[in-house]
């Protein structure tokens, strides 16, 4: 039974991985069927329950449209590039002389032509600028106040200011997994925005950085909500990674924090 | 008086445009980023908007010394503010001209061959499908070090999963249709 059911989702997520690869890796286009593949989406749409399911027909969908456009893009390449069978200009480049590929090339090459030196304008210019430009010693004394010994830093103070961590980081540590169990307490999983944000931009960069060694960690596991620039996250038992761990790099930046924090802003 | 006044008008005209050529030939010719070439919306904004009168006339000079202004658009972009704007020659080189500007005469080959190649695979070739062709004719080390080399100057241009494309300066240097046509009417080794 849960094998017949699982089986219309395995079909949705080979087309999205089909058309994946014609994407990244500019497959022939043409070798994806879309007529027939929109037919069996078409199809099995009932039998699609959940809203994950519902979301991966979408992005199906979606793909298969991408797919539409790269093979409108390919037929426009071959009528630009009078159409040839790759095989047989590969043989070419195999078996004709260098000098023949060097003259070929040498007919249809036009570099560009530009000038690598200094304009008289911009000569002046820096000529200018060298001498209103103070001694490095006097520039650096308006922010040092002047040179300064070299001394020693306790270790107290370097643990202040955060330059290294102590037992405290995995303290910290185990406070957002604590947190993160009682975000998911009720649904079992929690929005990766939602997790994050925090009162200040300050805290929603902590709280990131916390879940990313979490997840690192084998605490947490995330995953993608299709269609959305969102994950779920989902605290767990720690898990050895059995397979070469994958980074996926999420961008915070202020305006993306004020927005999540409803416009509200720290200063 | 009136035709003297036209005269006048038609003389400072003349002036005008020509001092707006000689600052184009500035802009297009002094690199200005690390990629060559001025925008549309730049040139605009230092020309005025008949910049692409100014750029005709410039380029109409230009022929005389075997030079063009060339204007690459970004794919799918109708937009003349967003294309580039670069000047190349007008007329190939020869072998000779290219070994005199640092070109080596079996990178030119590799160049070649990488080009014609990625075009023939529709843009895109595993960097593995490339190496294993050029090592074909040259040692792996040499294979290894054009590609980077054709990378490094936007012939090539690295994608996710190991994919090359053709970079900027192949789109806008080399005649996608002629090399491959000059490549198909060469004669193999063997004839």
């Amino acid at each position: 039974m849960s094998k017949r059911k699982r089986r219309p989702i395995e079909k949705v997520r080979r087309i999205i991985h089909t058309c994946r690869m014609v994407e990244e890796r500019g497959l022939n286009p043409f070798n994806v069927e879309v007529r027939e593949e929109l037919k069996m989406l078409d199809g099995q749409l009932d039998d699609l329950k959940s809203y994950e399911e519902l979301c991966l027909d979408v992005e199906a969908v979606n793909m298969l449209t991408k797919v539409v456009k790269a093979q409108k893009d390919w037929l426009s390449e071959e009528a630009s590039v009078f159409y040839t069978d790759p095989a047989f200009i590969e043989y070419k480049l195999r078996k004709i002389p260098t000098k023949a590929i060097v003259d070929a090339f040498m007919m249809a090459w036009k570099p560009i032509a530009c000038v690598e030196e200094i304009s008289k304008e911009k000569l002046v210019e820096a000529i200018d600028y060298w001498n209103r430009l103070k001694p490095l010693k006097s520039r650096w004394s308006k922010f040092t106040g002047g040179h300064k010994p070299g001394g020693y830093i306790e270790l107290e103070e370097l643990k202040r200011q955060g330059l290294i961590i102590d037992e405290t980081f995995y303290k910290d540590l185990e406070r957002a997994l604590d947190e993160l169990r009682e975000a998911c307490k009720t649904r079992g999983s929690v929005s990766y925005w939602s997790f994050i944000s925090g009162k200040s931009f300050e805290e929603t960069v902590r709280r990131a950085y916390m879940l990313s060694f979490l997840l690192t960690y084998g605490y947490a596991e995330l995953k993608k909500i299709p269609l959305r620039e969102d994950y779920i996250v989902t605290p767990r038992e720690r898990v050895e990674a059995k397979t070469p761990s994958e980074s996926l790099p999420i961008s915070i930046d202020y305006e993306r924090w004020r927005k999540l924090s409803g416009g509200e802003s720290s200063d | 008086m009136n035709v003297g006044g036209s005269y006048l008008e038609v003389n400072l005209l003349t002036e005008v445009m020509r001092i707006k050529v000689r600052r184009a030939t500035q802009l297009l010719l002094f690199q200005r980023h690390r990629e060559p070439g001025v925008k549309g919306w730049e040139l605009k904004r230092a020309l005025g908007k008949n910049y692409l009168k100014v750029l005709e006339i410039l380029d109409s000079e230009l022929e005389k010394i075997g030079l063009q202004v060339k204007m690459v658009k970004p794919k799918d972009v109708e937009d003349l503010d967003k294309a580039r704007f670069m000047i190349t020659v007008r007329e190939p080189l020869n072998v000779g001209d290219a070994t005199s500007s640092g070109w080596r005469i079996d990178e030119i080959a590799a160049l070649a061959a990488s080009v014609a190649f990625i075009i023939s695979k529709h843009g895109k070739v595993q960097r593995r499908e490339l190496e294993e062709l050029l090592e074909d004719k040259f040692p792996k080390w040499f294979v290894e070090y054009s590609i980077s080399k054709f990378i490094g100057r936007g012939y090539l241009k690295r994608e996710s999963g190991g994919v090359l494309t053709l970079g900027w300066r192949a789109e806008v240097e080399v005649d996608k249709k002629l090399l491959l046509n000059l490549i198909l009417r060469s004669k193999t080794e063997q004839s």
